[in-house]
C-alpha cells in the first residue's frame, strides 16, 4: 500500500513540477505594475528580440542545415536587434506560415513581424496591426511553364479554368480571385501552408500555375527550375505588394524604433555609407549622418529609448539598404537598378525622411 | 446559547447540507473562474481593436475554395457551409467504406490460411503504429508522383490516375435521382414487410411460402417500375412541401421564438411530471430525495434560461436564421428555403432515368494546352480529397477489423461447434449464427470509431482539402475573428458527434430487445 | 535444427492449401505481397531518389537548432536512457533460458529471408524524368551486383549452422543486448556518404561508398557498452526489492531530470538559493516530519481538522499570490501528505516509511523546480532549444504527465454521486472529446492568448501542453472509468461500515485498486500521445514531422532538396513505426509480467 501511495503522491507532485518546469523563457510573471509594459521595455528586459520570419522564402528567409538564418527580412531583424541591444545576434527567430503570422503577432508571441507581408488597408485597420515603411516594392505575378503554351505576354485571362496554387491567408488569394473574376473566368484555387508545398505541387503537375509576389517567384525559379522552362507573367504585376515590417498597434515608441531603423539604412545608402566605411565617414561635413550615428548633440536616439549609437551599430554590423539588398537578392536575379526599389534620386521609390 | 450552538453544529453535520454546500461552493468557484477569464478575454479583445462579433458571417470573404458546393462564396456563412459539406462527404462515404473493408480485414485475420492471416496482421501493425497525419501525407506524395495529366490524350477512360487526382466511371445523378432514392427506400421497406408477412404465414400455416423469393421479386418489380418513371410518385411529397414553404415564408421571426419557448416549457413540464410520478409507486411512497428535488429544479431553471435567451439577441439571431433572412446571412439556409429546396428536388414533372452510367473523361481546358478531368461525366477526385479519404478509411478500417475480430472471438465456441455439428458450411455458420451475435458486441466500439473518423477528417488541412477546419482557418486569417470561428467548430463537431452516437445508440437498443 | 520434411509438408498443406478458395487466396496474396515489395524496392533505389536529404539532415531531425557545442548533453541524455533500460532489463530478468542454437535459428531465418528478398528484387525501376515527364526504366540492382551480397549471406548462413552445433544456453534477457549489437556492427562496417560541394558550391557526386568519418560511431558504441554493463549490474542486484522500487520510481522521474537539468543547462543563482529556497525547504521538511511524529498527541488530534482547513486555505491563496514556486508546490505537497498522515502513521514502521517518502518527495520536487524555473543559459541564435525528435518526446511524455492527474480527477468526478459535480465533469469530458485535436491546437495557438491576463505570456509549447492535458485527460478519464467501475461494490460497503468518509475512501480504497487498471492505460496513453504529437506540425511547432515536411524543402544551404519529400516521409514513418511498435510490444510483455489484469 505504501508503495502505491508513494507513486500516487509523486505523480501529483509532478503536476506542479511539470507546470513550473516548462514555463521557460517567459515564465508566469504577473507584473506588479498597474500599466502594462511597453514592447520596448519587455524586449529589453527579456534580453533578446523575438522576430517573426517566414518558413522559407528564397532570398528573404533562408535556413541552413545547421539552423542558421539568412535573408533580406532576417537582416532587418538583425538590424532592429543591433539598434536595441548593440548586438545583432540577440534575436530569436520564429518561423511562421502565412496563415498564422498575424495571430502570432496579436497574441504577443513575437515583437515584430518581418516576413514579406503586404501593407493593405484591411490589415492596417481590422487586424490590430500597424505597418512600418516599405522595404521592398513588389507585385503579384503568376508562373507557368513555357511548354504548356504560356509566355511573357500571357495575361490573367489566359488562366481561365486552370488550377492555381498559392499560400493560405494572403492577399494573393484575394487578388487572384478578384482579377480572374473581373476577366470573366473562374479558377480552382488550392491553398497550402508553405510556399514550398505549392512549388512541389507545381513541379508534380497537380497545379497548373503558381502565384505569389514576384520576388518569391524569381527566387524559386532561380533555385528550382532545372529545365529553364518556367515563365513569369504578366510583365506588369496584377497588384501592388509593398512589403515591410509589421507590429502591434498603439505602441508609438516601438513603431518609431522599427520605422527609423529602416530609415537609417536608407539614409546611409543615400550617403553611400557602408559597413566597411562607416568608421571613416566624414561626420562633420554631413551633420545628418552625425545625428544619425549619435556623434553630435542633435542626436535623437536617446529620446527614443535607444542608445545614442544605435544606428551606427546597425550600419556597422548589418549594413545599409543597398548592402542588404545586394547580398540577399542579387544572386537570385533581382536588382535595384531601374525598378521600384531604386533610390529616389534614380527614379525609384526608396526615400527616407530626414534625420533631424 | 449552547443549545443554539449545538443546533448550528448539527446543521453543519447534516449530510445533506454538507453535500449541497460542497457542491454549491464548487459551482460558485467554477463560475467565478469562468467569469474572470471571460472578463480578461473581453478586455484583451478590446485592446487589440478586434471586438468579438459575428458580422463576418455576412461579409464577403473574397477568396475562392478549391472544391465544394460554393467555390466562390458570397458570405462567411456560405464558406463555412461548403467546408462542412466537404467534411460530411468524407465522413459518410468513409464510414461505409471503412466498415466494409474493416469487416473483410477482421475476417481475414481469423482465417486459417497462414499467408492471408500474416498479411492482414502485418498490415494492421504497420498502419496502427504510424501517425495518421504521416499516412495522409504519404498518400498525397504517392499521387503527386504519378505523371502529369498533360502527357495523356483527351478522351474517355474507365479509370485514370495522375498527379491531378483520380477519375472513375460513375453512375451520375440526373434530375430524378433524389426522388428515386426516396422511392427506393420505400421499396425496401415494402419488400421487408412482405418478407416478414410471408415468414409469419409460414410459421402459422406450416406450408412453404417462399418468403425470400416473394420479397426479392417484389423488390425487383418495384425497382423496374420505378426506374422507368414510377419514381415520380414521390413527387407528391415535393408538392406538399412546396405548400409548406410558401406558408412558412409568411411567418415572421417572432413566431419561431415563441414556438421554441413554448416547446421548451412543454418539455420541461413533462419532464418534471415524470419525475414526480416516478416516485409515486408503492414502496417509494412519494418520498423525494434531495437529488430528485435538484433534478426538478434544474429542469425548470434550464427552461426559464432558454426562454429568456430566446428573446435575447441570440434568440433573434436564431429566428432570423430559421426564417432564412438572406440579407443578414447572404445564404439560403432557412426553413422556407429548405422546404422549397425539397419541392424543387422532388418535382413530379421530372422525367428520364435517375442515374446514368458514364465513363470518366479527360478534356482540354478551354483553348490552352492544359487538361483536366471532366466534372460533368464520371467522378473526379482531387488529390486532397483522395489522400484524406484513403488515409482516414484505411486507418479506421484497421481499428474496425480489431473490433470485428474481438466480437467474433467473443461468441462462445459452443455456438460454432453446434452449428458445424448441424452440418452448416463455414460461410453459412458465419452469416447465420456468429455474426448476428457478434454484432451486438461490436456495435458500441464501432460507434466510437465512427466518431473518430469524423474527427480525423480534420487532418485534411495538411493536404489542402478545404474541410471545415481549413476553411475556418482561412476565414479567421482574413477577418481576424478567432473566437467565433472556434465556437462554430465546437458547435458543429458536437452536433455531428451527437448525431452519430444517437444513431449508433438507436441500433444498439434495437439489438438489445432481441435478447430473451 | 532438425527439419522433418514430411511434417512440414503436411503443415503447409493444411495451412495454405486446405480448400480451393484457400489456395486461390494464397496465390493472390503472395502475388500482391511480392509485387508490393518489388515496387517499394524499386522506389527506394531509383536514381532520382536522394537519400542524402535524410542522412545529411539527421542533426536537424533529432535536435533541430540545439547548439553544437552542447551536444555532449544530448549524448548524456541518450546514455542515461539506455543505462536505465539496461538496469530494468537486468532487474526484471525473466527466468526463461534460451540456447545458442535457437538464437542461430532465428538469425538463420532472418538471413534466409534477406536472401529470398534479394533474389526476387527487381532489376529495373521506373523514373519519371523531370525533363520530359516521361517514365523510363533504368537499371538499379543488376544481377551482377547481387552476387557478392548473396555470397556474404550464404557464408553467414553456413557460419550460423556451424555455431549452432555448440551447446550453450543463456538467459533470454541477454538477447536484447545481442539484438542491439547488430546495428552497432553495421555502423562500423557500412560507409555512409555525405554531401560534397566543389569550389563553386555545386554538388559533386563522389563514389557513394567512399569512407567518410562518421561522427556518431563512438558515442553509440560507448552507449552500447554502458547498456551491457548496467544489464549485468541489474542481474547482480536482481533480488533486492528496494533497488527495484528505486529504479521504478527513477523511471518516472527520469524524463523530468533529463529535460530540466541536462537538456536545458539551467543557471542557478546561489544567492537566491541560500536566501530564499533553502530556508523554505527546511521549513516544510520540519513541519511535515513534526506532523508525522506528533499525530498521536491528543491536542494535535483535536485540532487536526482545523489545521487541514488552514492548509487548504493557504494552498488556494498561494496560487493567486506572489510567492515563489517552491512555496506553492510545498504547500500542495504538504496538504496531500497531511490528508493521509492520520491513516498511515499509526505504527512506528508506518511513521518511518512515511518520513522517508516525505523527505524524498520534497527533495525531488525542490530539485526539479530549481532546474525548471531558472532561466536557461543557452542563447541559441535561432529558435528555442526544443525541436525535432526531442520536441516530440517532450510533448508525448509531459503531455501524459500532466493529463494523468487531470484524467483521474475527471473520472472520479464523473463517478461521484453528487449531481452537480457529476454533471460538470461529464460536460467537460464530452465537450473536450467531441472536438478534434487539431481544433484544440488552433485554440492553443491563437485563441488562448486572449484569455490570459496582461503580462502573462506562455510559450507556445506550454500552451500546447495545457491543451493536451485537457484533451488526453478526457480520453484517459473515459478509459479508466471502466477500471473504476470494476471495483467490487463490497469494497465501498466495507469502507462505509468502518466509518470512512469519502475522501479517505477514495484515497485509500478506490485509487490503489484502480491503479491496477490505470497503469496499462497510462502506457498506451503515452504511445497515443507520441503519435498525436505529430499534429503540432500544423500550428507551426518544429517537431519531427515538420522538419521532414517543411524545413528540408525550404533549405537552400547547402543545396535545395525540393521534390524529395517522399524519402523524408518514409524515414519519418519508419522512425515512428519502430518506436511505437517496440513500446506497445514491451508494454504488453510488461503487463503480463506484472500480472496486471489478473486478480
Amino acid at each position: 500500500m505504501n508503495k502505491k501511495a508513494i507513486v500516487f503522491l509523486l505523480v501529483f507532485a509532478m503536476v506542479i513540477v511539470a507546470c513550473g518546469d516548462t514555463t521557460e523563457e517567459a515564465a508566469v510573471e504577473a507584473t506588479e505594475e498597474e500599466q502594462e509594459q511597453s514592447t520596448l521595455e519587455q524586449v529589453q528586459e527579456r534580453g533578446f528580440l523575438k522576430c517573426g520570419v517566414s518558413t522559407g522564402a528564397t532570398g528573404f528567409t533562408e535556413v541552413g542545415d545547421d539552423g542558421s538564418y539568412s535573408g533580406f527580412d532576417v537582416d532587418y531583424c538583425y538590424a532592429v536587434a543591433a539598434a536595441i541591444f548593440g548586438d545583432y545576434s540577440k534575436v530569436e527567430f520564429k518561423q511562421l506560415t502565412s496563415a498564422e503570422r498575424f495571430t502570432a503577432l496579436s497574441a504577443g508571441e513575437i515583437d515584430v513581424l518581418i516576413r514579406n507581408t503586404t501593407w493593405t488597408q484591411s490589415r492596417d485597420t481590422e487586424l490590430g496591426n500597424d505597418f512600418g515603411p516599405t522595404t521592398y516594392y513588389d507585385g503579384q505575378q503568376l508562373m507557368g511553364r513555357v511548354a504548356d503554351g504560356l509566355s511573357n505576354s500571357s495575361t490573367v485571362a489566359d488562366i481561365d479554368g486552370l488550377r492555381v496554387c498559392t499560400n493560405a491567408g494572403t492577399t494573393t488569394e484575394k487578388n487572384i480571385t478578384e482579377r480572374v473574376g473581373l476577366a470573366g473566368g473562374t479558377i480552382q484555387l488550392i491553398t497550402v501552408e508553405a510556399f514550398s508545398e505549392a512549388i512541389d505541387k507545381f513541379i508534380a503537375g497537380e497545379c497548373d500555375i503558381v502565384t505569389t509576389d514576384g520576388s518569391g517567384l524569381v527566387g524559386r525559379r532561380a533555385v528550382n527550375d532545372a529545365l529553364n522552362d518556367w515563365v513569369i507573367f504578366p510583365t506588369s504585376p496584377i497588384s501592388k505588394e509593398p512589403l515591410g515590417p509589421t507590429y502591434r498597434s498603439n505602441d508609438s515608441q516601438w513603431a518609431d524604433i522599427i520605422n527609423w531603423t529602416v530609415y537609417a539604412t536608407i539614409i546611409a545608402d543615400e550617403y553611400g555609407v557602408t559597413a566597411a566605411n562607416v568608421d571613416s565617414a566624414d561626420l562633420e561635413a554631413n551633420p545628418e549622418l552625425g545625428r544619425l550615428f549619435g556623434a553630435n548633440d542633435g542626436e535623437l536616439q536617446t529620446k527614443m529609448g535607444l542608445s545614442a549609437d544605435a544606428y551606427y551599430n546597425v550600419i556597422k554590423q548589418v549594413g545599409n539598404y543597398d548592402e542588404i539588398f545586394s547580398r540577399n537578392l542579387n544572386p537570385l536575379g533581382l536588382f535595384r537598378e531601374g525598378g521600384d526599389n531604386d533610390r529616389w534620386v534614380d527614379g525609384g521609390l526608396i526615400y527616407a525622411p530626414p534625420a533631424r | 446559547m449552547v443549545k443554539l450552538l449545538s443546533k448550528i453544529g448539527a446543521f453543519f453535520r447534516n449530510v445533506v447540507v454538507l453535500k449541497w454546500a460542497v457542491q454549491f461552493i464548487f459551482l460558485g468557484g467554477l463560475i467565478a473562474i469562468i467569469f474572470n477569464y471571460l472578463n480578461i478575454a473581453v478586455g484583451n479583445l478590446a485592446n487589440t481593436n478586434i471586438a468579438f462579433s459575428w458580422g463576418f458571417l455576412g461579409e464577403t470573404p473574397g477568396v475562392s475554395i478549391a472544391e465544394g458546393l460554393y467555390t466562390l462564396p458570397k458570405s462567411g456563412l456560405q464558406m463555412l457551409q461548403t467546408g462542412m459539406l466537404n467534411m460530411l462527404r468524407i465522413t459518410v462515404t468513409g464510414i461505409v467504406a471503412a466498415t466494409f473493408f474493416g469487416t473483410i480485414l477482421g475476417i481475414a485475420r481469423l482465417s486459417n490460411n497462414y499467408i492471408v492471416e500474416k498479411t492482414a496482421t502485418s498490415l494492421l501493425e504497420i498502419v496502427r503504429n504510424v501517425p495518421l497525419l504521416v499516412q495522409i501525407l504519404f498518400f498525397q506524395a504517392l499521387i503527386l508522383s504519378l505523371p502529369r495529366l498533360e502527357v495523356y490524350d483527351v478522351g474517355s477512360v474507365l479509370f485514370h490516375a495522375s498527379s491531378k487526382g483520380v477519375a472513375l466511371s460513375w453512375p451520375n445523378r440526373q434530375d430524378g435521382a433524389w426522388m428515386f432514392m426516396l422511392y427506393f427506400l420505400i421499396t425496401l421497406y415494402i419488400s421487408n414487410r412482405v418478407y416478414k408477412q410471408r415468414v409469419k404465414l409460414l410459421e402459422e400455416q406450416g406450408r412453404e411460402t417462399k418468403p425470400f423469393l416473394w420479397s426479392l421479386s417484389t423488390l425487383v418489380i418495384l425497382f423496374a417500375i420505378g426506374w422507368y418513371g414510377g419514381y415520380r410518385i414521390v413527387g407528391i411529397i415535393g408538392f406538399v412541401s412546396g405548400f409548406i414553404s410558401q406558408g412558412l415564408e409568411v411567418l415572421p421571426g417572432i413566431f419561431y421564438q415563441v414556438l421554441l419557448s413554448v416547446l421548451a416549457g412543454y418539455l420541461s413540464f413533462i419532464s418534471v411530471r415524470k419525475q414526480i410520478n416516478s416516485k409515486r409507486s408503492g414502496e417509494l411512497q412519494g418520498k423525494y430525495s434531495d437529488d430528485d428535488y435538484f433534478k426538478m429544479i434544474i429542469t425548470i431553471v434550464i427552461a426559464i434560461v432558454f426562454i429568456a435567451l430566446m428573446f435575447a439577441p441570440i434568440g433573434q439571431g436564431i429566428a432570423k436564421f430559421l426564417v432564412g433572412d438572406e440579407l443578414t446571412f447572404k445564404s439560403d439556409w432557412g426553413l422556407p428555403q429548405f422546404f422549397s429546396g425539397i419541392s424543387n428536388a422532388l418535382d413530379w414533372s421530372i422525367t428520364g432515368a435517375p442515374y446514368e452510367l458514364n465513363m470518366a473523361e479527360i478534356e482540354q481546358v478551354g483553348t490552352t494546352k492544359f487538361k483536366k478531368y471532366s466534372t460533368d461525366v464520371g467522378k473526379s477526385l482531387t488529390v486532397g480529397y483522395f489522400a484524406t479519404w484513403l488515409g482516414v478509411v484505411i486507418y479506421t478500417a484497421i481499428f474496425i477489423s480489431e473490433i470485428v475480430r474481438a466480437g467474433i472471438m467473443a461468441v462462445s465456441k459452443g455456438q460454432s461447434e453446434a452449428g458445424l455439428s448441424l452440418g452448416l458450411r463455414r460461410s453459412s455458420l458465419l452469416r447465420l449464427i456468429v455474426l448476428p451475435q457478434a454484432v451486438r458486441i461490436m456495435l458500441p466500439p464501432m460507434g466510437n470509431q465512427y466518431l473518430n473518423l469524423a474527427k480525423n477528417t480534420s487532418l485534411g488541412i495538411a493536404v489542402g482539402f478545404p474541410e471545415v477546419v481549413a476553411v475556418g482557418q482561412t476565414l479567421y486569417n482574413q477577418e481576424g475573428q478567432t473566437l467565433p470561428v472556434f465556437l462554430i467548430w465546437m458547435i458543429f463537431f458536437s452536433t455531428v458527434s451527437l448525431t452519430l452516437s444517437s444513431i449508433v445508440n438507436y441500433y444498439n437498443r434495437k439489438l438489445k430487445i432481441v435478447e430473451r | 535444427m532438425n527439419i522433418d520434411i514430411k511434417k512440414q509438408t503436411r503443415v503447409i498443406k493444411e495451412n495454405l492449401f486446405s480448400s480451393p478458395v484457400s489456395t486461390l487466396l494464397t496465390f493472390i496474396t503472395s502475388y500482391i505481397m511480392i509485387s508490393f515489395f518489388r515496387g517499394m524496392f524499386g522506389f527506394a533505389t531509383a536514381p532520382d531518389k536522394d537519400w542524402l536529404s535524410v542522412l545529411n539532415n539527421m542533426q536537424l531531425y533529432m535536435v533541430q537548432a540545439y547548439p553544437e557545442s552542447d551536444f555532449i548533453r544530448i549524448w548524456i541524455c541518450v546514455g542515461l536512457g539506455f543505462i536505465f533500460s539496461g538496469l530494468s532489463v537486468g532487474l526484471w530478468e525473466t527466468e526463461e533460458k534460451t540456447s545458442l542454437s535457437k538464437l542461430c535459428l532465428t538469425f538463420s531465418k532472418i538471413v534466409s529471408g534477406i536472401i529470398f528478398l534479394t533474389i526476387i528484387a527487381p532489376t529495373t525501376s521506373v523514373v519519371v524524368s523531370t525533363a520530359t515527364g516521361i517514365r523510363e526504366q533504368v537499371d538499379v540492382f543488376s544481377y551482377a551486383e547481387r552476387v557478392p551480397l548473396l555470397s556474404i549471406l550464404l557464408g553467414l548462413l553456413v557460419a550460423f549452422f556451424l555455431i549452432s552445433k555448440i551447446n550453450l544456453s543463456f538467459n533470454k534477457s541477454l538477447l536484447v543486448s545481442i539484438y542491439l549489437f547488430v546495428p552497432i556492427i553495421l555502423l562500423w562496417i557500412m560507409k555512409i556518404p555525405t554531401i560534397q560541394l566543389d569550389a563553386e558550391n555545386q554538388r559533386v557526386f563522389p563514389d557513394p561508398l567512399m569512407p567518410i568519418a562518421n561522427s556518431t560511431k563512438i558515442p553509440w558504441t560507448l552507449i552500447w557498452i554502458s547498456f551491457v554493463v548496467s544489464y549485468l549490474v541489474g542481474v547482480y542486484f536482481k533480488n533486492k526489492k528496494q533497488f527495484k522500487n528505486a529504479v521504478s520510481i527513477s523511471w518516472v522521474l527520469l524524463p523530468l531530470l533529463i529535460f530540466s537539468w541536462i537538456f536545458k543547462k539551467p543557471l542557478i543563482d546561489l544567492n537566491e538559493l541560500i536566501r530564499n529556497d533553502i530556508p523554505v525547504f527546511i521549513g516544510f521538511l520540519l513541519i511535515g516530519v513534526l506532523t508525522i511524529y506528533f499525530i498521536n498527541n491528543k491536542i494535535v488530534e483535536k485540532f487536526y481538522s482545523y489545521y487541514l482547513g488552514l492548509l487548504v486555505v493557504a494552498t488556494i491563496a498561494s496560487l493567486f499570490l506572489q510567492v515563489i514556486l517552491l512555496v506553492k508546490a510545498g504547500l500542495l505537497l504538504l496538504l496531500l501528505f497531511s490528508v493521509i498522515i492520520p491513516a498511515v502513521s499509526t505504527s512506528a514502521k508506518g511513521k518511518r516509511s512515511l518520513t522517508i517518502v516525505w523527505v524524498v518527495s520534497l527533495t525531488t520536487t525542490a530539485f526539479l523546480l530549481e532546474g525548471g524555473t531558472s532561466t536557461t543559459q543557452i542563447v541559441v541564435p535561432g529558435s528555442s532549444i526544443f525541436g525535432g525528435f526531442s520536441l516530440t518526446w517532450l510533448l508525448a511524455i509531459f503531455g501524459t504527465y500532466v493529463s494523468f492527474p487531470l484524467g483521474v480527477l475527471l473520472a472520479l468526478g464523473r463517478n461521484s454521486s453528487l449531481p452537480i459535480i457529476k454533471g460538470v465533469c461529464t460536460g467537460i469530458i464530452e465537450l473536450v472529446r467531441s472536438v478534434p485535436y487539431i481544433t484544440w491546437l488552433f485554440f492553443a495557438s491563437v485563441t488562448m492568448a486572449v484569455f490570459l491576463p496582461d503580462g502573462v505570456e506562455f510559450n507556445l509549447i506550454v500552451r500546447v501542453l495545457i491543451v493536451t492535458a485537457f484533451f488526453s485527460g478526457a480520453y484517459f478519464a473515459e478509459n479508466i472509468r471502466g477500471g473504476l467501475q470494476s471495483i467490487p461494490k463490497g469494497q465501498f460497503e466495507a469502507a462505509d461500515a468502518i466509518g470512512m468518509n469519502t475522501v479517505q475512501k477514495t484515497s485509500l480504497i478506490v485509487l490503489p485498486q484502480a491503479l491496477r487498471a490505470i497503469v496499462p492505460t497510462l502506457v498506451s496513453s503515452i504511445i497515443t500521445s507520441f503519435k498525436d504529437s505529430s499534429l503540432v506540425t500544423i500550428i507551426g511547432l518544429f517537431d519531427f514531422l515538420t522538419i521532414g515536411r517543411m524545413v528540408i524543402g525550404n533549405q537552400s544551404i547547402p543545396i535545395n532538396f525540393i521534390g524529395h519529400d517522399r524519402e523524408n516521409l518514409l524515414f519519418i514513418a519508419f522512425v515512428y513505426w519502430i518506436f511505437t511498435f517496440t513500446l506497445s510490444r514491451r508494454s504488453m510483455k510488461f503487463e503480463k509480467r506484472l500480472g496486471l489484469g489478473e486478480r
